[in-house]
């Protein structure tokens, strides 16, 4: 950090994406805004945020305060993609601290090994214990895992390894591969989901989706799909991996949409056609720009997906997405202005 | 843990049992209800004012007359609140909602296991596996030499 003023002009402790301190000038916090915003609208061929926004992001990140909040009344639900850490004992233990002392509005129970695949292989268990969490708890409890189509290519998994095939000019073949793998994570997913359901989970999370491009996001919304139409009263959030689909087979449709190249807008009505109750969109954070700059940018891009859903929209705004650092221990002063930003500007459901 | 859930909670959260966020997530993620009419359907079940939701005070008085489930404090025994299942079907009465927990398990009001006969898809047997392929591969190897 350099010194607390700049020429005229006084600079306040802000972020870089990776978490590190910086001191800005409110001017240049101004430009950090503008260019996140314009980042956003070429990348995502959406509108600017208006000038009251800008403005008011401008003034969440040009105070110096270490830490912000949402005004009295505009408080919003939290969900989690796992819930708990090793310091607090065992993992129901997890959920009833949090309960109890942490003020969650919700809480998801998880397995380290956060793959449907994997829990396949231990739903008895997982099972066991959604059914002693729910003795314990009061507030919802969900199930969270991600689709990871990964896991079922060579070496770890039976299907050959399109990321192999691909720079080998294999495409038929590395296609063919995702279309298998897909199949078997929506057996997968509805097993799991289903087992879990049974056991008493409050609703099934579908974490990270589309992390392994368009063919993982099919897995999910076909998953989601089939739980729907068995379970009418199930739950089932949909959480995002990025702001964009990648084409990792390039042709895959849902219901005459192509998926790859799909953007938070897109995302969410695909996700709301395949029956789910929540949508968790996420926009990366690129490390060598500002906290300021990556927030603005992931504002403008969910800003049109956040006024247009019928279903509740969780930002995702986690470690490396939705403007919080990249960084396993991220500061309060930045994860805070994330998290109000988003309440304030976007208006959305929870977090 | 400060760094997310804690920082994300102060800024942003309803606060669960100290408040009434547990039963706001009900309908979003239950239901598909958006916030504000998420809010507004927990309060009129509630019988308080919007903003009475994230208010602890009032929301600790409201949970134990309808019996909700409260945060424990040492300075505040509530033993005579209700366990966590008995204050899930409370919630699953006033608000009108499916709660999984309680109900999904086949317990019924009186205590008794009703699950007898209800369907569990998760339970069906693995699709047998087709062998066809193989068999093709090994006709083909037979009389081609290989694959095709």
């Amino acid at each position: 950090m350099s010194g607390k003023q700049r020429g005229a002009e006084p600079t306040v402790v802000t972020r870089m994406g990776d978490g590190s301190a910086v001191r800005m000038t409110r001017g240049e916090l101004r430009r950090e805004i503008e260019d996140g915003v314009a980042a956003a609208v070429r990348r995502g061929s959406v509108p600017p945020l208006d000038e009251d926004a800008q403005a008011h992001l401008l003034d969440l990140f040009a105070s110096p305060a270490r830490f912000t909040a949402v005004d009295i009344g505009d408080e919003v639900v939290l969900t989690y993609d796992g819930t708990g850490a090793p310091q607090q004992g065992g993992r129901v233990d997890a959920l009833v601290q949090f309960e109890q002392l942490l003020g969650a509005d919700s809480c998801e129970l998880y397995h380290p090994d956060y793959v449907y695949r994997a829990v396949k292989t231990v739903v008895p268990f997982e099972q066991q214990a959604m059914k002693e969490a729910q003795e314990r708890v009061v507030i919802p409890v969900h199930y969270g895992a991600q689709p990871d189509l990964g896991r079922y290519s060579q070496p770890d998994g039976p299907v050959p390894n399109w990321s192999t095939l691909l720079p080998e000019l294999r495409i038929r073949e590395a296609r063919a591969a995702q279309e298998e793998a897909l199949a078997m994570a929506v057996e997968d997913i509805v097993y799991v989901a289903e087992a879990l359901w049974e056991a008493g989970a409050d609703a099934i999370d579908l974490d990270t989706s589309g992390a392994a491009g368009d063919a993982e996001f099919l897995a999910a919304l076909l998953a989601v799909e089939r739980l729907r139409a068995a379970h009418p009263e199930m739950g089932i959030i949909v959480g995002m991996a990025g702001e964009v689909v990648l084409g990792m087979h390039g042709e895959v449709e849902y219901h005459g949409r192509r998926l790859a190249g799909l953007k938070p807008a897109g995302q969410l009505e695909a996700v709301q056609e395949a029956g789910a109750t929540v949508f968790g969109p996420a926009v990366n954070v690129d490390t060598g720009r500002s906290v300021a700059w990556n927030v603005a940018r992931a504002l403008t891009l969910l800003k049109p997906c956040c006024d247009a859903a019928r279903i509740p929209v969780h930002v995702n705004v986690g470690m490396g997405v939705g403007g919080v650092p990249m960084y396993p221990y991220p500061p309060l002063d930045a994860v805070a202005r994330a998290s109000r930003a988003c309440v304030d500007i976007l208006r959305v459901d929870g977090l | 843990m400060m760094g997310m859930p804690v920082a994300h909670a102060v800024a942003s959260g309803m606060h669960g049992i100290r408040t009434a966020g547990d039963l706001v997530v009900r309908l979003e993620v239950g239901q598909g209800v958006r916030l504000p009419a998420a809010k507004r359907r927990v309060a009129e079940a509630l019988g308080v004012a919007v903003d009475d939701l994230s208010d602890p005070l009032a929301m600790h008085e409201v949970r134990g007359e309808l019996r909700l489930g409260r945060v424990y404090e040492i300075e505040a025994a509530q033993p005579w609140d209700p366990g966590p299942l008995e204050a899930k079907a409370n919630i699953a009465r006033l608000l009108g909602v499916h709660v999984n927990g309680w109900r999904g398990r086949g317990i019924t009001a009186g205590g008794r296991e009703s699950g007898a006969g209800r369907a569990a898809p998760w339970r069906r047997p693995p699709r047998p596996v087709s062998l066809r392929p193989v068999a093709q591969a090994l006709t083909a190897a037979r009389w081609c030499g290989g694959p095709p």
